[in-house]
């Protein structure tokens, strides 16, 4: 009961950081999907959905309503920074690396760029095994791209 | 700001489980949790299945229980590892198959509040009431020949669709459509197996687009065609009057790369994307919620007609037979849609689909998109290309892609072969 009245206090505290991880999050999946679906289709054959080619453009809308939304706002603060140093550091693990670098390129400020540059070495080291590795720890792929199906 | 709420509810969900050891709350929660997600699946399928005009009000409607849904997914589980784990391999097995069977969830619910198992499971009343299901997709015959491994997928699935198929979804506004899509949208078209038309979009592109055209030009290939911007093409005339004079088809991508399906479905400016906000920012300020239908024809019509207009005009100064018959959507956003298809047919465009997909755009290494090209083409046999000649990996990847039509196995050919231009 106490852990998780501790819990609930912590995430409070934790409303201090600004990002929009969850938006970032669903990038990401619909990415690593639509790698899977495009190179290696056989990953998705039980899903059974005519149109996955769209996946791209799908990709390509959401990424760019993305950064159209937060073009103005994004790192307000330490906080912001520390979470996303330790994003990039796993990105590869995640295939999240080019969402970051993409998030970060138009910031002027030094500590960013050197995010920014670190995200971009880390997404040209990526291969196809890497998305292949993030594809399977993604829970029901199908049921996530119902809603990006044409 | 919604990660912290889901911090916060698991945290209380967590708190309140922690306190008491009767089930019966949590499976209040549960049943929340599954009602949403039952409502978030039928809104999918409703948006499958409704017309284009009516989409935007289930997107719309799934828009606003997609925050809410991977907390509801999260406690389910929760529940589900805690109190019946035999049943949560079964769920997550079922839920693998499709998104349709996830409307099974409240099924699955009902069950586990039957000691001995339930005689007459369903779909909980108030999601058949919302969106008109007037049968129980999911007996437990159903569920129990599935266990046998017996898949119910289209079953289930046929159940669903017809029942959505007989809901009045017809927006009443919708235009009267006159555009022939499904034989004027090309993805795969009339090309024989080993066929690739290779396209790129968004340029032109002054340092990127003259290099990519010498390749097509010295390999003796059948040539690309160029989907351009035109405001892009207003910048660098010369270059476009040049490459239309060498022989490559010159087609429309829109004035300025909007998300025209985003506008042909918005009904006020608070509907608009992030994107097309940015994008028409000044023009917006100066119109009031009154002039937006007026301000929207007038954009669509810019961006598809005048567009389109602009750039036949500047190749008319070297052609005076030339003319712009090809469009692509910026994002394929907008196909099927009534508004835009009315406008293709008065300026007789054929839309341009893709059915590869370089997503050069996204990929900085040359050696893992033409994998992917290779792969997809291999697969398809025959398609339409997509490559962005604005993406300077796109320059090293058309050289290996030139070898590979070189070795004969595969050809590229026009895209006038498919539409005479």
């Amino acid at each position: 009961m106490i852990l998780a009245l501790i819990l609930t206090f912590c995430s409070w505290n934790a409303s201090a950081e600004s990002l929009p991880l969850r938006e970032m999050e669903e990038i990401r999946k619909l990415l690593v999907v639509t790698r899977m679906a495009l190179s290696e289709s056989a990953n998705l054959k039980k899903c059974e959905y005519e149109g996955l080619h769209g996946l791209g453009a799908q990709l390509q809308l959401l990424s760019a309503n993305f950064f159209a939304e937060n073009d103005s706002k994004k790192i307000s603060n330490s906080a912001d920074l520390k979470i996303l140093k330790k994003k990039i550091n796993n990105c590869i693990y995640r295939a999240s690396c080019w969402i970051y670098s993409e998030y970060l390129k138009n910031d002027d400020r030094s500590q960013v760029k050197a995010l920014a540059s670190l995200a971009k070495a880390k997404n040209d080291q990526l291969k196809e095994y890497h998305y292949r590795s993030a594809f399977k720890k993604i829970k029901s792929p199908c049921l996530f791209i119902a809603k990006y199906i044409e | 700001m919604v990660k912290n709420i889901k911090i916060i509810f698991i945290g209380l969900f967590l708190a309140i489980s922690s306190v008491k050891a009767n089930p019966t709350e949590d499976l209040n929660q549960t049943k929340s949790a599954l009602q949403l997600i039952a409502k978030a699946q039928a809104l999918v399928i409703a948006y499958d299945e409704s017309s284009p005009e009516s989409q935007s009000i289930f997107f719309l409607q799934l828009q606003e229980v997609r925050p809410q849904l991977e907390v509801a997914e999260s406690l389910l589980e929760s529940f589900l590892e805690k109190n019946k784990p035999e049943l949560l391999v079964v769920i997550k097995e079922f839920n693998s198959q499709s998104a349709i069977h996830s409307l099974g969830f409240a099924h699955f619910l009902r069950r586990m509040s039957y000691d001995d198992g339930c005689v007459d499971c369903s779909v909980p009343q108030s999601v058949m009431d919302d969106y008109g299901l007037t049968f129980n997709p999911y007996s437990d015959l159903e569920i129990y020949e599935y266990r046998k491994s017996i898949s119910l997928k289209e079953v289930a699935a046929s159940r669903l669709l017809s029942a959505f198929k007989n809901l009045n979804l017809k927006d009443s506004e919708a235009p009267t459509a006159t555009y022939d899509w499904k034989n004027r949208n090309w993805i795969v078209g009339n090309l024989n197996e080993g066929e690739f038309v290779v396209t790129y979009d968004d340029g032109p592109l002054i340092s990127l687009t003259e290099k990519i055209a010498n390749q097509w030009i010295a390999s003796g290939q059948a040539k690309p065609a160029f989907f351009w911007l035109s405001q892009n093409v207003l910048k660098h005339k010369s270059l476009v009057k040049d490459l239309y004079k060498k022989g490559f088809p010159v087609a429309c991508h829109s004035e300025r790369h909007a998300d025209l399906g985003n506008l042909a479905k918005a009904k006020a400016k608070s509907n608009l994307s992030s994107l097309n906000k940015n994008l028409f920012k000044q023009e917006l300020e100066q119109i009031s919620d009154s002039e937006f239908a007026g301000w929207k024809a007038r954009t669509l019509n810019r961006e598809i007609v005048e567009s389109s207009n602009t750039i036949e005009s500047i190749l008319k100064e070297v052609d005076e037979r030339a003319r712009i018959r090809h469009y692509r959507l910026p994002y394929g956003s907008g196909v099927r849609n009534d508004l835009i298809g009315n406008l293709f047919e008065s300026r007789n465009l054929d839309h341009f689909f893709w059915k590869i997909d370089s997503l050069d755009w996204q990929d900085s290494s040359p050696n893992t998109i033409y994998d992917r090209v290779y792969k997809q083409m291999s697969q398809s046999k025959k398609g339409i290309i997509l490559f962005h000649d604005i993406q300077p990996p796109t320059e090293k990847v058309t050289e290996k892609l030139i070898q590979l039509f070189s070795s004969r196995k595969w050809s590229a050919v026009s895209i006038h072969q498919q539409v005479p231009n």
